[in-house]
Formats: structure tokens, C-alpha cells, sequence
């Protein structure tokens, strides 16, 4: 038998086998590249996503620190961050125009305002975000149409309008609809801190200054209540001292006055009254001097009364007009029958009705000090009586017209009361109630009433200003008593009560003009309109540069 | 021509290479399923976190976009409610809108997540506002934080799966609050402790509102 030398080949599995084993690990390392790569691709994309969403934010940041500093953002307008490559670009639309501008394809931005967008790009441009900022830029120095230290709104609303914009011979309700002008009211706080603004159910179609060092937590609305813009103010708005002058007329007839002289008691330390030949009067008390001018106008002072200071006052015994010029101060009573001057070691009462005159005694002991109750009362002498009284101012009632002149006492409560062209008046007590109506022709102008003691304006159009321009009726009122007034459709006329605290009341109550006072403004149910020509009651300027009104990323 | 002689192995030679090849090959197999065991155990932890990763960058985009001002947030562990910016037709509408006299955001819709805890799945809810406000205080039709529960799935997108706790921790400042997101899943392996099985990612992110999100 033949044989070989070698066994019969057989088929080998090997190649199969490996062939098998190759197709497995093809598609493992498929599957794990395919997965890795996934998940590569889906971390790359978040990676470049997060890069341009940073990078829109810091390009968004510079821009904003640039348009704060400059007003513009020429130099922030496009960049890159250095550690990841991706790009930045802002673009800035601004709104100058009085009213809402579409600025971009469906989105519009409110006037004032500029819209800054931020696009941000990955490295590689597959990434895109944006982040857009919506500014307010500062409101500027504007004219300020009401103020006060605290404004409280119920269910009111503030506007503003231009009396020389109105039509002529307007008559209609209110102001010509063409004359108001829209987010232009100013209402302004010199107070920064706490909350001095509050509207409830109210509206300023306007803007809202409050005092250096606030923003925007000092505005309080509650209910449907609105507000334009709020500023901060850098630096207070101070209303100046009211002058009330000094008018000719009155007291000016007569036979010339005479140097008198005049002491109650011997003692060297008591009081004395003497009259110079033009008829100035001085009251000498120890440390207490008064000096009152024919005129009517007084001074008086006191030296430190138990460490509360030296006193000094001014103003005028015909018009009630008080100036405390000292943070201590006299206690001062002045009425058209009777003066009293109150210090701390000495005081002096004159009584017209009882023709007496009543001083501390001639000590300044603590026992004899006026301070303390030390009473004295003696006669006047007839040429003191004439002197301290002399023509004093008369009350009017219903009067048919107030020329120029001092008044003592005028109630206005039945008719109309005219008031000439080129008037200043000055009045102790103004009431006008019960349907009686102060009244400026519709060609009327240039009038001006000081009032000293108390000011009532109650009932519908209790002012009737038919020049409807609120700058020819101007009202000062230096006294402290709250000063309620029911507005009308011709209550047009500036109101400066530094001193005392302003109520706008009544249903309807309807107010046109400016307003100021350094106590609390409060408007129930009542529409103040700011008349622009008036030029308003002061200036503030805003210092704010920009305010943030809304941002979002996208 | 000789053949030469094939030479045997004997049983000793037989039992070393019996030994020596069985330890290689359980050797073998036990790394084997360690690896196997990390591989699956790798996976189901990116996949946790990546569900995670999921819900965190969607959850920013819409606050991003929200805001929960004047009381119109609502959370608790499973539910979260606010207003967002989105538009509701992005075909018609603008991007962004604003309200033309005070420039504030216009708000368009309520949008809301909730975690059903039966399937630990996070769905966002949306429901356009009528009318669009820029006043949150004046948005109406939200839903309540117990409506959630009862919205049919349906409705909802599906964010992430696997979520187990989802919340505010209290935390925030006046642009933005923190979140707590955790994820957790079971390693598809027997012969685990319960222990070992569960696989947890946890995220701490501080999320910045649109607009404000005071509650």
C-alpha cells in the first residue's frame, strides 16, 4: 500500500474563525465610536452653545459699561474672548422719537428707550445665543410741575399739557384734547429714602424725580396704578422764601408821626416803647428787641433762653406774615385786633380791644422770666395804640373786584369775585366756599395773592381763571394750615405753599397748573394737570444714565 | 525513509497545561464581566447624567426666559409653574416683545414641568396667556401646583426620564435661584447588591430668571 509521507490536509477553521471574529469587532468598535462620537458631538454642542451664550453676556456687559460711560457703544460693538475664540456683536436701537418704534422685525421699544442686543458665536460658528438689554436713559433736567415731600395719589392722575398749545377760544371741558402732551407730567420728592411717593389706584402719565440718594423703591403703587419713568435727582429742588411785599396805600394818610417815648416802671431792667420821627417803633427788653416799621413790618429778637438759642422772627403785623429766621423759635400770634411776641426771658402782648399791653417784670429771674409765666399788664398809651394798629387791613366780603392792597379777612361764599389785571394782594385769610368764585377774566393777567393766615378754595369751581393760563393766577401761601382745594374745570393757577401740606379733593376734582409745597401733596379723586408754560416749580435734574428695563437671553 | 517518532505528553504534562489553560481562561472571564460589568454600569451612569444634563440645560433655557415675579411662581418637589417670554407662534411672532409704554417684558404663557414620581419622567406643560401681560400680577389661567398631576402626558414634552428629585433648594438671589437636580437608575446586571445597582448623578446649578424670580 501506498502511503504518504504526510497526513491528508484538512480544512482549516482559522480563517473563518477570524474572519467571524473581525465582523464582531468591526461592529463593536463601531458601536463605541459611533456612541463616542455622539456623545462627542452632543458635549461639543453644549460646549459651543455655553461658549456664544458667554459670550453674548460679555459682549452684552462691555457694551453696557461703554453706553453708561459714553452714551454710545462705538468701541463695544463687536469682540472675541481670547481663552475660547468665540465672537461677540452688539447692536443698539434707539428710540428717540415721542412714541413706541418697531426697531427690529415685530419688536417695538417705548420712547426714551434703547434696545442693546448681543449675538454670541462659538469658535467654530455653530453656536449662536443672544442676549438683549432693554434701557431707559435718564430722564436729563426737566421742569418740575408739582412738589412735595410726600405726594400720596388715591385713585388720581397726574398730566401735563401747554396752555399757549391750546386752541383759541377753547371752551370745552378740561384742556383741548391738542394741547395735552403725552409722558411729560413731572412730579418730583426731594426725599431719598423711605417711601415719599405712594399712588393707589393712580396714574402719572409721566415721570417721577425723587430725591438724591433714591431710585425706584422709594414709588410705591398699589392697585392699578402706573408710572413712567423715575429719576434721581442730584441735587434737591429748594423753593425760595416767599416774599410777601410791601404795598403802599393804607397806612400812608394822616398827620406825620411824632418821636415818642414810653416806660411802664422805673426800673432800669424793664421795658421801654419809643417812636422815631418816621414813625418806627422799637420795644427794648433787656436781651428782647422789636422793631416795627409803619409799614407793618416787624424784627424781633431774643438772647439763649435756657441753651435753646437765640430767637429771631420777622414778617408784617398788617399781613400776618411770619419768618422764623432761628431753629428756636418766638411764639408769635398776630391777628387785626392783637399782637403777641413770645420769647423765653421776656414777651409782650398788645391788645387793641383792651388797650393794654402786658410784658414779663423787670427781672429776668427764673420766677420773673416770660418763659416761666411771669406776667405784667399795663395801659397802652394812646400814640403805642395808633402806632401798632394803625389803619389795620380791612375784611372783604363778597366783594364785587380786589384791587391791590392788604386785606385782612376775605370770604368769597356767594358770586363772582373779579380780580383786576396787574393785582398783588395781600390777604390774611382767603376763604372761598359755598358756590362764591374767585374770578380772572378771560383777558386777565399778571395777578398774584399772598396769603399769610389761612387759604380755603372749597366747592366746583371755586377758582375761575377764564384766561385758562395758569401762569396769570399765582397763589403764595406762607402759613401752615393745611390747605384743602376742590379744583374745577377753570381751576388754572400756580400754588406755592412751602409750609404747609396741599389736599386736592372732591369728586372730579380737576387741578391745571403747578403746584409746590415742602409738606405732603395728597390728591383724592382728583386730576392735576401740569401746565408746561408755566415753566413749573423748579428744576431737577436726573442723574441716572440708564436704567435697566428688562433683559432676556434668547 | 523513517518516520519520526511522534512523542506523547504525559499526564502530568497534560494536567499542567490543563491548569495553567483553565486559570488563563477564568481569568479571562472574570475580567471579562468586570469589564462588562464597569462598561454597563459606564453606561447607565451617562446615560443617568446625561438625563440630568438634559433637564438642567432645558429647565435654563425657559427660566432664562421666565420670571416668577408678584406671586406667579409656584414649586414644590415635583412641580414647578412660572410665565415665560417665549413666544407662543414663533412663525408670526417677534422673538422678544416688550410693552411699548413701560418696557417691561411681555409675558406669553404659562410653562410648567412636573416630575410624574410613578415613572420619574419630567414633562413641560405650556398654555398660552390671553391676553399677553407685561404686569405678571395681571396673567391669569395658571394652573395650580395640584392640577399638575392630573395633565394628561400627552400634553407634555418629554424633558428627562429617570429624574427622582427635581426642586428650588431656597436659595437664591434677586436674579436667580438654585436647583437640585438628581438622577437615578438600576445597572441592567444581576449578581449586584441593590446598593451597587443604583447608579445617582446630582447637579446644584444656580439658574438665572429672565426677569426676576422673587416668588
Amino acid at each position: 500500500m501506498k502511503t504518504s509521507a504526510f497526513p491528508k490536509k484538512k480544512r482549516g477553521m482559522i480563517l473563518p474563525a477570524i474572519f467571524c471574529i473581525m465582523i464582531v469587532l468591526t461592529f463593536l468598535v463601531l458601536a463605541v465610536t459611533t456612541q463616542g462620537t455622539s456623545s462627542l458631538r452632543q458635549v461639543s454642542h453644549n460646549v459651543q452653545s455655553d461658549q456664544a451664550y458667554y459670550a453674548a453676556d460679555a459682549g452684552l456687559a462691555r457694551a453696557l459699561a461703554e453706553y453708561e460711560a459714553t452714551g454710545d457703544i462705538a468701541g463695544g460693538a463687536s469682540g472675541e474672548i481670547e481663552s475660547t475664540g468665540a465672537k461677540y456683536s452688539v447692536a443698539l436701537y434707539s428710540n428717540d422719537t415721542d412714541g413706541p418704534l418697531e426697531v427690529l422685525e415685530g419688536i417695538s421699544i417705548p420712547s426714551n428707550t434703547v434696545l442693546v442686543v448681543a449675538t454670541g458665536k462659538s469658535d467654530s460658528t455653530l453656536a449662536t445665543r443672544r442676549s438683549a438689554v432693554l434701557v431707559q436713559r435718564g430722564l436729563g433736567t426737566v421742569q418740575v410741575g408739582s412738589l412735595a415731600q410726600n405726594i400720596l395719589a388715591n385713585n388720581s392722575e397726574f398730566f401735563a399739557f401747554d396752555s399757549n398749545a391750546e386752541a383759541p377760544g377753547y371752551s370745552g371741558d378740561g384742556v383741548d384734547p391738542g394741547s395735552i402732551l403725552s409722558r411729560e407730567a413731572v412730579i418730583a420728592t426731594n426725599e431719598g429714602t423711605g417711601t415719599p411717593v405712594t399712588l393707589n389706584d393712580s396714574a402719572v402719565n409721566g415721570n417721577i424725580l425723587v430725591g438724591p440718594g433714591g431710585d425706584n423703591s422709594q414709588v410705591k403703587t398699589t392697585g392699578d396704578s402706573t408710572v413712567g419713568q423715575i429719576g434721581t435727582m442730584t441735587e434737591k429742588i429748594d423753593l425760595p422764601p416767599i416774599e410777601v411785599p410791601t404795598l403802599p396805600g393804607n397806612d400812608d394818610t394822616g398827620m406825620p408821626p411824632e418821636p415818642q417815648y414810653f416806660k411802664p416802671t422805673a426800673d432800669s431792667d424793664h421795658v421801654s416803647f419809643s417812636q422815631s420821627a418816621d414813625g418806627t417803633l422799637t420795644v427794648t427788653n433787656q436781651c428782647f428787641s422789636c422793631v416795627i416799621k409803619p409799614d407793618g413790618s416787624f424784627t424781633v429778637s431774643e438772647g439763649d433762653w435756657e441753651n435753646t438759642g437765640t430767637k429771631q422772627a420777622s414778617g408784617n403785623i398788617k399781613t400776618g406774615e411770619i419768618n422764623h429766621q432761628t431753629s428756636s423759635h418766638f411764639d408769635i400770634e398776630i391777628t387785626d385786633s392783637k399782637v403777641k411776641f413770645g420769647g423765653g426771658y421776656h414777651g409782650l402782648i398788645m391788645d387793641y380791644e383792651t388797650g393794654m399791653f402786658t410784658v414779663d417784670g423787670p427781672s429776668n429771674e427764673n420766677a420773673d422770666e416770660w418763659g416761666h409765666g411771669s406776667r405784667q399788664t399795663y395801659a397802652m398809651p394812646d400814640w403805642l395804640t395808633s402806632t401798632v394798629f394803625k389803619n389795620p387791613p380791612p375784611d372783604l366780603h363778597n366783594p364785587d373786584e380786589i384791587p391791590t392792597g392788604y386785606y385782612d379777612d376775605v370770604v368769597i361764599d356767594a358770586g363772582k369775585t373779579k380780580l383786576p389785571d396787574s393785582t398783588t394782594v395781600v390777604i390774611r385769610d382767603l376763604t372761598i366756599e359755598n358756590g362764591g368764585q374767585l374770578n380772572l377774566p378771560a383777558d386777565g393777567k399778571d395777578v398774584t395773592i399772598y396769603v399769610t393766615g389761612s387759604l380755603t378754595i372749597k366747592g366746583d369751581d371755586a377758582i375761575l381763571n377764564d384766561s385758562r393760563k395758569a401762569s396769570n393766577l399765582k397763589i403764595y401761601y406762607t402759613g401752615t394750615e393745611p390747605v384743602k382745594v376742590s379744583g374745577g374745570a377753570s381751576a388754572f393757577m400756580t400754588l406755592i405753599a412751602p409750609d404747609a401740606p396741599i389736599t386736592l379733593e372732591g369728586n372730579g376734582s380737576t387741578f391745571f397748573g403747578a403746584l409746590a409745597t415742602n409738606e405732603t401733596l395728597e390728591l383724592n379723586d382728583a386730576l392735576f394737570y401740569y401746565d408746561v408754560a408755566t415753566d413749573g416749580v423748579g428744576t431737577g435734574t436726573d442723574g441716572t444714565t440708564m436704567t435697566v428695563l428688562a433683559r432676556q437671553r434668547f | 525513509m523513517v518516520c519520526r517518532q511522534i512523542r506523547g505528553v504525559t499526564i502530568a504534562e497534560l494536567l499542567i497545561v490543563s491548569v495553567l489553560f483553565f486559570s488563563l481562561l477564568s481569568l479571562a472571564t472574570m475580567f471579562m464581566m468586570r469589564g462588562k460589568r464597569v462598561s454597563v454600569k459606564t453606561e447607565t451612569l451617562c446615560r443617568v447624567q446625561n438625563e440630568a444634563v438634559k433637564l438642567t440645560r432645558k429647565l435654563t433655557q425657559d427660566l432664562n426666559r421666565g420670571t416668577m415675579k408678584d406671586g406667579t411662581g409656584q414649586y414644590d418637589l415635583n412641580g414647578l409653574i412660572f410665565l415665560s417670554s417665549r413666544p407662543v407662534d414663533p412663525d408670526t411672532e417677534a422673538e422678544i416683545a416688550f410693552d411699548t409704554t413701560t418696557g417691561k417684558i411681555v409675558w406669553k404663557q404659562w410653562v410648567a414641568y412636573y416630575r410624574d414620581p410613578t415613572v420619574n419622567q419630567v414633562r413641560r406643560f405650556s398654555r398660552p396667556l390671553t391676553p399677553y401681560v407685561s404686569r405678571p400680577i395681571e396673567a391669569t389661567g395658571s394652573w395650580v401646583l395640584p392640577d399638575l398631576p392630573g395633565l394628561p402626558p400627552k400634553e407634555g414634552l418629554m424633558v428627562a426620564e429617570d429624574i427622582t428629585e427635581f426642586f428650588p433648594t431656597g436659595r437664591m438671589t434677586d436674579t436667580a435661584m438654585e436647583f437640585t437636580i438628581r438622577a437615578q437608575r438600576e445597572v441592567p446586571l444581576g449578581n449586584m447588591t441593590d446598593k451597587e445597582k443604583l447608579v445617582e448623578v446630582e447637579i446644584s446649578t444656580m439658574i438665572r430668571m429672565g426677569d426676576g424670580m422673587t416668588p
